[in-house]
């Protein structure tokens, strides 16, 4: 019986269910179709900077509303739990190799600006983007055990070198190189409602049946 | 016929059991305590799938046992009750776990 009761998959389990909610994977998906929207922004007359800075507080109001969700829909369905020194251990860890990722590839964004002032034209970013997309979403999947990370690192990794493949020019109003993210971000989000749905339906406001119990 | 002494240095392996945890409900508390520094109420029903009053009444034996304890916290204005297991507790599954594997490497086919 102990031999099959692993204690390991049961701290996995739990870790998991705390990322069932499908909250994470809207904002994922937001954040991908921001890059569309906001250069379709820019092609409107926002202009190459204030286009994609206008889409920066959307971003922030939906990881507001990630964080506003985490609170009063998941926590008082899931419960609160602090997990081990080890678990907290290995998620700092996953933060800071995802930092270090994000700050090799702008300085290696930066490098091959400073090199190549055609840089647009360039086939570069489109595989910076991808290898990025990849670690990121692979480290997360395997450190926070969320196998689904994974399709969402090759989905992203594909979508701009996708459109970097497309013919110059716009596509729905959209630089090319980015339109494909207006199908990935809404896909992205898609899942992340249905998730959320399942998890509301599964996970009902748990109501105390005896007022009189250790609690 | 075996004799009452045979029977007796037989089975005391097993009478070692820490019967208090080899109840499967609360064997699954204990493990889910044991893997997690704390957890409350609602975490480990929905864990454990155990309902309200089944997961009351076991908690309690637990604590009265000394396995678990209660910490009461504020998380903003609201109360929130948090379950651990105390030292004794964590040393009582380890020596449970131990116990349970030595007894099925013993059993020979």
């Amino acid at each position: 019986m102990v031999d099959m009761m692993n204690l390991k998959e049961f701290e996995r389990k739990a870790f998991r269910s705390t990322f069932q909610d499908g909250l994470w994977d809207i904002l994922i998906g937001v954040i991908a179709l921001n890059f569309a929207m906001g250069t379709w922004l820019g092609n409107q007359g926002w202009g190459d900077f204030w286009g994609p800075m206008t889409v920066l507080p959307i971003n922030l109001l939906v990881y507001a509303g990630v964080w506003l969700g985490k609170k009063y829909i998941t926590l008082p369905r899931v419960g609160r739990v602090k997990f081990s020194p080890a678990r907290n251990r290995k998620t700092r860890k996953l933060v800071a190799a995802i930092s270090i990722l994000l700050a090799l590839c702008v300085l290696a964004g930066l490098v091959i600006l400073s090199v190549n002032s055609n840089l647009p034209g360039s086939v570069l970013p489109a595989i910076i983007f991808a290898i990025l997309c990849l670690a990121v979403f692979g480290l997360a999947a395997t450190w926070l055990n969320v196998p689904r990370f994974w399709a969402y690192g090759a989905l992203l990794a594909i979508t701009y070198p996708i459109g970097h493949l497309m013919k110059q020019g716009t596509v729905w109003g959209v630089r090319s190189a980015f339109a494909p993210f207006f199908v990935t971000g809404p896909l992205i989000i898609i899942v992340g409602v249905a998730l959320l749905l399942r998890f509301v339906r599964d996970y009902p406001v748990s109501i105390p049946e005896d007022a009189n119990g250790i609690i | 016929m075996a004799s009452s002494k045979q029977i007796n240095e037989e089975i005391s392996p097993i009478a070692g059991i820490d019967r208090l945890i080899h109840e499967p409900a609360r064997l699954l508390i204990m493990s889910y305590l044991y893997v997690v520094e704390s957890a409350d109420f609602t975490f480990l029903m929905r864990q454990t799938g155990l309902t309200w009053g089944n997961l009351s009444s076991h908690m309690t034996k637990l604590e009265e046992a000394g396995y678990l304890e209660v910490e009461k916290e504020f998380v903003g204005k609201k109360p929130n009750t948090m379950l651990k297991l105390t030292p004794a507790g964590r040393s009582a599954f380890q020596e449970y776990r131990q116990h349970m594997r030595h007894l099925f490497e013993d059993f020979s086919e």
